[in-house]
């Protein structure tokens, strides 16, 4: 059961078309498993709705309902056809992130960062100055991170297994947000290990002893 | 709407086109594409309210909002690489309404007028906020840094300028 949302402030960002592009792929993958946030997403869309039906009407060009219907027959692009996923990657990703990240989980290349950590970072479309980073991370059961906090926003989505920190305990589907008000060190429950989709606009701060793992979430 | 999924109505289609394609051309100008740009993003996305319209259902949201969110993720993928990343209802992961929510479905066309109404009614202040959110696709941060205001005092206008709507559609719907 999903108890930790995105804030309402992401969502609008999302619903307002405001997010780049990995931050997107995460909320989207957290509303494929949360229907609370998709009737809230829902509502957001349908003001986007009434602002577009308000707006004052401008004038189309000359023959472009005509040129509209020409076009009505016109063959889709063909969609570039994605592998076909394995039962795990389809039971453990959802829709959004499998078609961003376009293979199987089993053939993720993930490497290691510390003692029971370990990562898979994805290209960023549209990081822009920003810097955002977006990866997959897995943790061993009982793997601690190192005690750290964001320069800028990070949001995690649980898709398997869960883990503790400071702020609560998560599991799939839920989203933990943070930024530089919060410190955290989380820890990989027991049970199977636990696998993130991690998004953050700038790198992580250490705030521990351990300087050595500055380049944690950096690679 | 519904002639144009079904029945593939070309006329339907047409009248659908001389209503929103006009309201589309000044969504997509807002963001500053060209005429001829704006018209082939209007074209783009009638082409898709033609294509899908046998997927619409009116149960979940109103026209106008279907098709704000179809040139919304036009727009978006004008300047992206991939496309905007969509729900898919059909994902083995994706997780089903617990129960269908036959009320709120009902009411969304009826509400979305009653929407608009109580967007014309917000003071100005919070309504250029969702202007710029959703005219400009600028994150609630950008809109502080666009502002020269700190994200708290966005973040808390936009919340005003929610509840202020939310109890607008509550009085509408005791009233009716």
């Amino acid at each position: 059961m999903t108890i930790s949302h995105p804030t309402d402030t992401l969502l609008l960002d999302y619903a307002a078309g405001g997010l780049a592009e990995a931050m997107s792929v995460l909320v989207a993958s957290h509303l494929a498993l949360c229907p609370a946030c998709r009737r809230a997403v829902d509502g957001l869309d349908a003001i986007g709705g009434a602002l577009l039906a308000d707006l004052p009407r401008e004038q189309v060009a000359e023959g472009a309902l005509d040129r509209m219907l020409a076009r009505l027959d016109e063959m889709p692009a063909p969609i570039p056809p994605l592998p076909s996923f394995d039962g795990e990657t389809l039971r453990v990703l959802p829709a959004p992130l499998r078609s961003y990240i376009g293979r199987n989980l089993a053939e993720v290349e993930w490497r290691r960062l510390v003692p029971g950590i370990e990562q898979y970072k994805l290209p960023v479309a549209d990081g822009g100055e920003l810097g955002a980073t977006a990866e997959l991370l897995r943790f061993r059961p009982g793997a601690k991170v190192p005690r750290h906090t964001h320069v800028g926003e990070e949001a995690i989505l649980v898709l398997q297994g869960g883990f503790t920190d400071e702020t609560g305990h998560y599991v799939r589907g839920d989203v933990a947000q943070g930024d530089e008000t919060v410190t955290h060190r989380p820890v990989g429950d027991p049970g199977e290990p636990c696998i993130c989709f991690a998004v953050l606009d700038e790198p992580v701060r250490l705030t521990g002893p351990l300087g050595w793992a500055q380049k944690l979430f950096r690679g | 709407m519904r002639a144009v999924g079904e029945r593939r109505d070309r006329d339907a289609f047409a009248t659908l086109f001389r209503h929103f394609a006009p309201r589309l051309q000044a969504f997509m100008r807002r963001l500053g594409s060209a005429d001829d740009q704006a018209e082939e993003l209007v074209q783009e996305t009638m082409l898709m309210v033609w294509r899908r319209a046998e997927s619409f259902d009116p149960a979940r949201a109103g026209v106008r909002t279907w098709i704000y969110q179809i040139a919304r993720n036009k727009r978006i993928d004008s300047f992206r690489r991939r496309g905007r990343p969509e729900v898919d209802v059909n994902d083995p992961a994706f997780v089903p309404d617990p129960e269908p929510s036959a009320v709120d479905r009902l009411e969304a066309e009826q509400s979305a007028e009653q929407l608009r109404v109580a967007l014309q009614a917000l003071p100005r202040e919070q309504a250029d906020l969702l202007h710029m959110a959703y005219f400009e696709h600028r994150s609630q941060s950008e809109i502080g840094v666009a502002l020269g205001l700190p994200l708290g005092t966005v973040k808390s206008r936009t919340r005003l300028a929610l509840e202020r709507l939310r109890r607008h559609l509550q009085q509408a719907n005791e009233h009716s």
